[in-house]
Formats: structure tokens, C-alpha cells, sequence
């Protein structure tokens, strides 16, 4: 069960998810839920002794209809990996999921807008290791996609498509391309290894994208996220967020299909905490420079290819 | 609200429609190169298994994208 109170100071809603406190927390590999139920084994979230991409209803929803929805994507049926392992028929094949559940949510009277994400690893609070995303369908428009509608409004246009031409004029913090993708490390990047994951046309959402956009899009967020993995060489997940933004389905406005990873690390030994500036005062200080982590970023994803 | 675009809706959506518990509710549907079975889990959340096609199953996919990509096509013009 949860509740939505709305903060009046910063102008904008909390929601309270109790029931979440009770949720399944680092359970060893031989309790994992999100693994297939083996014959004789014990039950799982997912009642079948194999699948490729299983979608359901979080047991702990932060929302819940008729308040919009919490979903779990689970990548694949092994326990081990993540996405940036994944064959890519896996992974091409999770972005026509993405956009099925877009779709499908999108299209319900209490959904304003469809977020799909990752957390991958224990520094950004995931509680299960399992290759999986989750889709957070609220029944409102969140601030920052209200941001980006902002900025679009701001610079006279789609400011996406605005920030692109940009940095490809610039060039100097492209990390990866392909004839449908740009990846980058934003001008302005608040995380040290922040990248942007943009689609080269114009794109409010994943239903609005080409097939072959679509294969594009996997391959270039499966290079970055292999170039993380070897950009420390951790001997563990590199960690970050995934956030794909897209146009809310609300109908009030466009938006431009891109996905955005805010990694907390800034070495391979030191997290980006956000402390006093960050969320007292909501000014990101950063050590790096986005155009060096960028030159760092591009050649860990060369060696990772 | 409006939703998503029509165009791209799953065909056999069974959004807000009651669901029978213990196995697929529909005949598998088709989604792009995917394979769709929807389930009901013992405590009543939906689960939802996609499967991409096997080659021989994709004999009708090229009527269905053109249909979507037609669809985007007049979604970017307007």
C-alpha cells in the first residue's frame, strides 16, 4: 500500500511505500525470486523452469492501481551476468519489452508517464542481483521529465535534439556512435562517468522508433555498459543508473527518446556522495571533468568491443 | 489522459480486465518479434513472458511492422 503526500516547499509529490521495508533483501544465489522455479526447487517469483524475458507486478510496489504501477523486468533465467552480457538478440530483444510495457501502461487512465530503469549494484541500493530492470508507471509527471519539458520550452524546441547537434559539433565528449545512436558524457555532467544515450532522429518514444532504431539502441547502451565494466575492472558490477526517458502518456507534451546512467563512482575506490550542496541547495560539485572522463570512458568501451 | 499511441497497443491488451488465475489468460499474442504469455501468479500480480520467435514463426511480422512504421511515419510528420 502506499501513499502520495505532495512537498510543498519543493514542489513536488513523495510517495510512501511501507510494505517496501519488508522486501527481499541480498538473498544468497539459492534463494534468489527472480530465478526460474526448477523442479523440485523452491518456489520463485516466476512459476516456470525456464523463460527468456519474464515482466510482473513488484511484490512491493511503490504504486499500485488504480495510482499507476511497479513492475520487475527480469532479463534473462541465469542468475549471473547483467545486461551488458546479455547475447544481443537478448538485448535487442528487451527493448521491444520496454516497448510493449510502454505501450500497454502508457495507454492506462492512471499512468502520466512510463519510467523504466536499472540499479545495478549495491552502491545504489539494489536488493537483488539478478539481471533485471524494474518500470515505475506513475500517475503523475515527475520533476525531471517536467525539467526536460522545461528546457525544450527554454531553448524553443526539442532540447534533446538541441544538446545532440551540440555535442556532436563538439565531439570531444562522444564516447560511442552508430548510424541510429550517440552516446555521450553531457556538457554539463553531474555524475563523473554520466552518460547520455541519445537517438540521432527525433524520437518522443520507443513506439515511435524504426526496428532497426531499436536494434541500434541495444547495441549502443549493452557498448557502455560493457565499456563501464571495464573502465576499473572492478571484479564486481560497475554500478549505476539506468533511466530511460521518453515522452510522457498524458498527452500534454512531446519528449525525445534517450537513456541516461548516472554511475555513483568517481574512482574506481571513491562514490560521488550527494552531501550538502547536492541536496541542500541542489548544486551538483563535481572533481572531474566531463571531457576527461569522457576521453577514459571512450577508450574502455574500444577495449571492451 | 490520452495514452500511449492506438497503433502500438498490444492487440490483445487485457488491461483492467479481469484475469483467471492459474495459466495463460489468451492465446499467445505477437508483439514485433516477440512471442507474449500472460499469466496470473497464485496471489493475483500479472506475470508476463516474452519470447522472441522462432524464424518459422515469423512469417506475418512484415505486415505487422509496416503497420507501425507506417504509423510512426505519420506520428513524425504531424
Amino acid at each position: 500500500m502506499s501513499d502520495l503526500r505532495f512537498e510543498e516547499l519543493r514542489g513536488e509529490q513523495v510517495a510512501y511505500a511501507i510494505d517496501r521495508q519488508e522486501r527481499t533483501f541480498l538473498p544468497p544465489a539459492e534463494h534468489c525470486p527472480l530465478c526460474p522455479t526448477r523442479p523440485g526447487g523452491e518456489p520463485t517469483e516466476i512459476p516456470f523452469a525456464s523463460f527468456e524475458i519474464a515482466v510482473f507486478d513488484n511484490r512491493f510496489p511503490a504504486f499500485a492501481a488504480p495510482r499507476g504501477a511497479a513492475e520487475v523486468v527480469v532479463y534473462t533465467d541465469s542468475h549471473t551476468g547483467s545486461f551488458g552480457t546479455l547475447p544481443a538478440e537478448r538485448a535487442r530483444a528487451l527493448m521491444w519489452v520496454w516497448r510493449h510495457r510502454y505501450a500497454e501502461l502508457g495507454a492506462r487512465e492512471d499512468v502520466a508517464y512510463v519510467f523504466i530503469f536499472e540499479n545495478r549494484g549495491v552502491e545504489v541500493g539494489v536488493t537483488l542481483h539478478h539481471p533485471h530492470g524494474q518500470i515505475y508507471a506513475y500517475p503523475f509527471l515527475p520533476p525531471v521529465p517536467a525539467l526536460e519539458l522545461a528546457a525544450d520550452a527554454r531553448l524553443g524546441g526539442c532540447a534533446p535534439c538541441a544538446l545532440l547537434a551540440r555535442e556532436l559539433r563538439d565531439g570531444e565528449r562522444v564516447v560511442y556512435e552508430n548510424d541510429e545512436v550517440v552516446v555521450y558524457v553531457p556538457y554539463a555532467a553531474r555524475w563523473a562517468y554520466e552518460a547520455h544515450v541519445v537517438m540521432r532522429a527525433h524520437r518522443p518514444s520507443l513506439p515511435t522508433c524504426e526496428p532497426g532504431e531499436l536494434d541500434a539502441l541495444a547495441d549502443a547502451l549493452q557498448s557502455l555498459v560493457r565499456g563501464y565494466d571495464a573502465l576499473f575492472e572492478l571484479g564486481r558490477p560497475f554500478p549505476y543508473v539506468m533511466a530511460v526517458h521518453q515522452a510522457p502518456t498524458d498527452g500534454r507534451a512531446q519528449g525525445h527518446l534517450h537513456v541516461e546512467f548516472y554511475p555513483p563512482l568517481r574512482t574506481a575506490e571513491k562514490l560521488k556522495y550527494l552531501a550538502g550542496s547536492e541536496q541542500g541547495a541542489g548544486t551538483f560539485i563535481s572533481d572531474t571533468l566531463p571531457e576527461d572522463s569522457a576521453a577514459q570512458l571512450r577508450r574502455a568501451i574500444v577495449d571492451a568491443i | 489522459m490520452t495514452g500511449a499511441p492506438d497503433r502500438d497497443r498490444p492487440a490483445s491488451s487485457s488491461c483492467g480486465a479481469p484475469r483467471e488465475r492459474g495459466g495463460p489468460v489468451e492465446p499467445a499474442e505477437r508483439f514485433g518479434p516477440l512471442a507474449i504469455s500472460r499469466h496470473v501468479k497464485d496471489d493475483g500480480r500479472a506475470l508476463i513472458l516474452f519470447t522472441r520467435r522462432r524464424e518459422d514463426d515469423e512469417e506475418d511480422r512484415g505486415d505487422g511492422e509496416a503497420d507501425r512504421n507506417q504509423g510512426a511515419a505519420a506520428e513524425r510528420r504531424s
